[in-house]
């Protein structure tokens, strides 16, 4: 029986998927210099909403909508055309684990509903088509994927900042806050589209987290994957 | 201003054989070598308003390569409403090969700019695509940029992206996770069957970059600089063993090498 907390579980950043292992591109951007306090964490996030993370929403909106039409062709598309915006295979690879790593925990937490793995995408889906899947499978709208993942892309950079700074935890909180604000439109404007073929999909392009994401695989001590 | 340049590339005995060759201002083309053309500035655009073309088809394995005499400035105009747009279509045949070495693109402050690229390869295509982007002249900020550029070989999706300056006193596209305060972004896209592999990174104060993978073949330098130079240096050196033997030249990756527009006859 399908329920509304659904979300809020999927959501939960103690969802045992694997996201809390992984940053956002948030700790090479430590690293560099560029992320030092609240407000240079408001900007990472800012900019991610207009680009990468926009990208991911609307994904996760469209993979919903695929799969509630029974769409495989498409959900397979969307995965290339996710492929084409995301050109470091570090943060393909990043991708993909956490795509698979939820698919498995959907399944064990919500059998025998949810698939564990997509046949038609073998060798794991990108997160947001696990996060648009997964909310489908549970009868929620593509809206609440694209809520889902702006929130999961939102979080991520913000607590692993709260971990690497050691910024306040309420300070972080009320920057979530307003970033998920400022998501409200792209996250309406995703499900509007959710519908759109898969070419279509917005690619904003945040040169500094592809770039990143390369110099953070270099590094020798990292305390997240990506 | 509506012009733009057609370019009709196909393979002959030792040179390429332009079946189409034309241009209307803002640009005019001229053949420099035997795969070789130049396009040139023959006013100040694109200006706001302006619609600026260019089509460029490369058959079964020509060779052609394209460069312009200088960067591209896209300048306000007063009064007008509507962007400069310039589109920049590229189709290359089975076994044909293109290298797209343009000057840079400025936006001025206080302009709107919109730039699409569409390349559309054939299965066994080659594309070299350079593309850097300078944030304003010295001293002023950019104005509005929207260059979205799209990649399909075979039908498959290859490589997408856009990226958008918002021109804006904020200066949004300085957020840490887009351009952090550089001066200019540039990448060179190099796909096709045979192309070396190549791997390089850069986290120096002056310009941050690597090369990227691409999931369905091919790579992508990419990279942020604190100048146009910066930037063009490193990208240069990411064309390592693209040189094809038909074609001696400087060595790319000599940053003493004497730039491509000394090559143009006077």
């Amino acid at each position: 029986m399908p329920s509304p907390s659904d979300l809020l579980l999927l959501a939960d950043g103690r969802l045992p998927a694997g996201g809390h292992a992984h940053s956002g591109g948030l700790e090479q951007a430590v690293e560099l210099g560029d992320v030092r306090d609240a407000g240079s964490l408001h900007a990472f996030l800012l900019g991610l909403l207009s680009t990468s993370a926009e990208t991911q929403l609307a994904a996760s909106a469209m993979a919903a909508h695929a799969w509630l039409a029974g769409d495989d062709a498409r959900l397979q598309e969307l995965d290339a055309e996710e492929s084409a915006r995301m050109p470091s295979a570090w943060l393909r690879n990043a991708s993909r684990a956490q795509g698979r790593q939820l698919l498995r925990a959907a399944a064990a937490i919500w059998p025998p509903a949810a698939p564990l793995v997509l046949p038609v995408l073998p060798h794991g889906p990108h997160l947001s088509l696990a996060q648009g899947v997964t909310a489908a499978r549970l009868e929620l709208a593509p809206v609440d994927a694209a809520r889902l993942a702006a929130y999961g892309a939102m979080t991520g950079p913000a607590t692993a900042a709260v971990r690497l700074l050691g910024l306040d935890p309420f300070a972080v909180h009320g920057i979530v806050a307003q970033a998920m604000e400022a998501a409200e439109p792209v996250i309406a404007a995703a499900a509007e589209h959710a519908a759109n073929p898969a070419w279509l999909l917005p690619g904003g392009t945040a040169p500094l987290l592809e770039i990143g994401a390369e110099l953070h695989r270099m590094r020798e001590i990292r305390m997240f994957a990506s | 201003m509506i012009g733009g340049v057609r370019i009709n590339a196909q393979a002959g005995e030792g040179r390429t054989r332009f079946v189409e060759l034309s241009a209307t201002a803002p640009l005019g083309v001229k053949v420099t070598g035997p795969h070789e053309a130049y396009l040139i500035g023959t006013a100040a655009a694109p200006l706001d308003g302006d619609v600026v073309t260019i089509d460029v088809e490369v058959g079964d394995d020509a060779e052609l390569t394209l460069g312009t005499v200088a960067a591209t400035m896209a300048w306000p105009a007063r009064g007008e409403v509507s962007p400069s747009v310039m589109i920049v279509r590229a189709t290359v045949g089975e076994g044909a090969v293109l290298r797209w070495l343009p000057e840079q693109i400025v936006p001025v402050q206080g302009c709107r700019h919109l730039l699409r690229t569409e390349l559309t390869l054939a299965a066994t295509a080659t594309v070299v695509w350079r593309e850097e982007i300078v944030l304003g002249r010295a001293g002023e900020r950019p104005g509005s940029l929207d260059a979205e550029m799209r990649v399909v070989r075979a039908g498959r999706p290859v490589f997408h992206q856009r990226l958008v300056l918002d021109g804006s006193e904020a200066q949004h596209h300085h957020a840490p996770s887009l351009l952090a305060g550089a001066r200019a972004v540039g990448s060179l896209l190099v796909a096709g069957p045979g192309v070396p592999e190549h791997c390089a990174h850069s986290a120096t104060p002056e310009l941050r970059g690597a090369v990227l993978e691409l999931e369905a073949g091919g790579r992508v330098a990419s990279a942020t600089a604190a100048s146009a130079s910066e930037l063009r240096r490193w990208l240069e050196a990411r064309e390592l063993g693209l040189t094809p033997p038909a074609a001696p030249g400087p060595d790319p990756s000599d940053p003493s090498a004497a730039p491509p527009k000394e090559l143009l006859p006077r």
